[in-house]
């Protein structure tokens, strides 16, 4: 599917300079840059040190109190989950190029693991149209949900671009369930495959990570554009669209709507004077017609 | 009087079924969780109950204030007769919007959330606002035919006296609901179709609520005449259809630029699910009534308007189920049919709102045979009954 970018979209919305609904906000919103957290705490994955034991996995199912999937392996009890659920906030994935493709150029298939949670983005989609503020993006860097201000929407299943959200859809009182960002993943990983601190240090980091070995390494830092930036920040030796994470411009997703609810207040106070003076204009018509009429029948509101 | 109730009973008594039906689903919904009674997961999160029971329920109420505005704003007194059932059919639109709401909400004992916990940034705390504002105003419009069955004419005088100020309110809130609702879907460039993804989806969404809520207004008139025998001319419902060529030209104008300025317009020619169900909609909906409307041979001819008017209610129904469930099918690994329960506890919902309606129309005076009906009214001649034979 084709993605919209900022710039496309804005052009978009010049088309249609018609539609009183769009742009007005259009402005502030361009020019504003979006916040960094570049001092709050982040989180650095690098796939190539990996070696995939799932400590991670397990630290955060005993530091959240979830449950273990009852998964089976050849006949022997074995916990595998591969894909995020309500009871697993992160989940080792495993990526294996098709040997055939590879065998045809003369190399190895590429392979590599990814770490997937939530990406804690620095302007989140989801905080962004949670109608009740249950998702906060805080100065830690985290994005919290709070379920006693949660009304079960789910939008926020929908607006996630890494589709991250997971919903308790067997339960009387749902929740929201995510990554909490306490990073006892990143206390668990014995290989140094995780590393804690601040965001610019960390994106710093990656970089001369990539310039030291860029055989070991795809040339590109994934969550440090994306969308506006995440707080979780993903290095590997196979590329993104491989390890089937989204691209995503580095345009703030949730600015698409800002305009529009920017828009609001003009629109109420525009239509309000328009109405009114078409009712006057309206009234007066009347009034005339009457007089002309010789009689008066009361018609119109004092 | 006699065959009048007995028919009635022939009609209430199926769709009190209905209701009973989805009822008893919509507690076991409630006792097992959504999973348990919907096909809804975590890759389809929003299905039926959103597409349907609230975007269409929203937009088939859009009668309610394109009459009001047409008769009090713009001043087009000879459509009078048409507002009270429009008034009516938008306030029972706005209530099943809300129940079918309650129904899908994880957490439905948290629906008044948003009205302390503010988040202005997102357009569905705009649409719960709006519902909550336009549900009262549709509220405090019907009032008035309940005052006039109560013959309470100085609360009757004094609402009246008012009136106008419900109307404005009632259309600047519509205007903002009708396209708010398509602003939800302008955060989901990554999951909704190409063909209908747009930033211009609220604006789109307002001009084809206009369009079928001009549309029900003639469908119920000419339905209710072939119930209760014909009250209104043709030469009445003929020229309120003459607005629909205009709203339904600019509409497939907008549609047209803007798949040409996003550089899309060759998915028309695809033969894919999305396509077909986009040029159905687009045609059948809007290019066909749209055009044939411009012959006056249609429009005066009860037959044939009927037909055009039912082909721009299927058109907009077809338009939000397609944005909200069919545009969503591609990028979804699981895809999405609705479960038999979601299917029966939304008949159960549209049979309640039936059922209400019926009632009404046989207890209050809504369909008036007299057409002077607004704050203009001499308050005192109310109190007829509903013009049954």
């Amino acid at each position: 599917m084709k993605k919209l970018n900022r710039r496309e979209f804005l052009a978009t919305s010049g088309a249609a300079a018609s539609s009183a609904l769009l742009p007005a906000g259009e402005a502030e919103a361009s020019g504003a840059a979006p916040p960094s957290y570049d001092y709050a705490e982040a989180v650095l994955y690098d796939a190539t040190r990996c070696i995939g034991c799932r400590s991670c996995q397990r630290a955060c199912r005993e530091y959240n109190g979830l449950a273990p999937e009852a998964g089976e392996l050849n006949g022997v009890r074995f916990e595998m989950p591969a894909q995020l659920s309500e009871e697993h906030w992160m989940v080792l994935q495993v990526y294996r190029e098709e040997p055939d493709a590879a065998a045809a150029e003369g190399r190895d298939p590429d392979w590599s693991y990814l770490k997937r949670n939530c990406m804690h983005c620095n302007v989140p989609a989801c905080v962004s149209v949670c109608p009740v503020g249950a998702l906060q993006k805080t100065d830690t860097g985290a994005v919290t949900y709070d379920e006693d201000r949660c009304i079960g929407c789910r939008y926020c299943l929908f607006a996630c671009p890494y589709r991250v959200p997971r919903y308790e859809w067997v339960d009387r009182t749902p929740r929201v369930r995510k990554c909490n960002w306490n990073r006892a993943c990143v206390r668990a990983c014995p290989v140094g495959a995780l590393t804690g601190g601040a965001r610019a240090k960390l994106v710093a980091e990656a970089h001369e990570r990539i310039e030291e070995r860029p055989d070991r390494y795809v040339d590109h830092v994934y969550g440090e554009h994306e969308g506006g930036g995440t707080s979780y920040l993903i290095l590997a030796g196979v590329g993104h669209d491989k390890l089937a994470l989204p691209s995503i411009s580095p345009s703030v997703r949730s600015s698409y709507v800002d305009p529009i609810m920017g828009s609001l207040p003009g629109w109420i106070v525009g239509m309000g004077l328009f109405l009114g003076g078409l009712y006057q204009i309206e009234r007066r018509r009347r009034e005339r017609e009457s007089m002309r009429n010789g009689e008066n029948d009361g018609e119109g509101p004092p | 009087m006699k065959v009048t109730s007995l028919r009635n009973l022939d009609v209430r008594l199926p769709l009190s079924a209905l209701v009973a039906i989805g009822f008893g689903l919509a507690l076991y919904r409630f006792y097992g969780g959504l999973g348990v009674a919907t096909n809804l997961n975590d890759s389809f999160p929003w299905g039926l109950w959103i597409g349907f029971d609230m975007l269409c329920g929203i937009a088939l109420a859009a009668g309610g204030f394109v009459l009001a505005g047409t008769v009090h704003v713009f001043g087009l007194k000879k459509y009078e007769p048409f507002v009270r059932p429009a008034i009516v059919t938008a306030f029972l639109g706005y209530l099943l919007a809300i129940i079918g709401l309650t129904l899908d909400l994880g957490r439905p004992w948290a629906i008044w959330h948003p009205l302390i916990m503010w988040q202005p940034h997102s357009a569905l705390f705009e649409v719960a606002w709006c519902v909550m504002l336009y549900t009262t105003v549709l509220f405090l419009e019907f009032l008035p035919i309940v005052f006039e069955k109560l013959r309470w004419s100085g609360a009757l005088r004094a609402i009246q006296r008012v009136t106008v100020v419900f109307v404005f309110a009632g259309i600047i809130l519509s205007t903002m609901h009708q396209s708010s609702l398509g602003s939800l879907f302008v955060m989901m460039g990554h999951r909704l179709h190409s063909l209908w993804f747009t930033p211009m989806l609220p604006l789109l969404f307002l001009v084809s609520a206009v369009a079928v809520g001009l549309a029900m207004v003639i469908f119920e008139a000419l339905i209710s005449g072939l119930i209760f025998g014909h009250r209104h001319s043709i030469r009445l419902l003929g020229d309120l259809a003459q607005a629909l060529p205009p709203v339904l030209g600019i509409y497939i104008g907008l549609v047209l630029m803007d798949l040409n300025a996003r550089g899309v317009l060759g998915l028309l020619v695809e033969n894919s699910l999305e396509s077909w169900a986009f040029k159905i909609e687009i045609i059948l909906g809007f290019f066909l009534p749209g055009t044939l409307l411009l012959s006056s041979a249609v429009r005066y001819n009860r037959m044939k308007l009927f037909g055009c008017v039912l082909a721009v209610i299927v058109g907009v129904v077809m338009n939000r189920l397609d944005v909200s469930l069919v545009g969503m099918l591609a990028t979804s690994p699981t895809g999405y049919l609705p479960s038999w329960i979601e299917i029966l506890v939304t008949g159960g919902v549209v049979a309640g709102g039936l059922l209400v309606l019926s009632v009404m129309n046989q207890a209050l005076p809504i369909a008036k045979p007299l057409p002077r009906t607004s704050f203009a009214t001499d308050a005192t001649r109310g109190g007829g009954r509903a013009g049954h034979a």
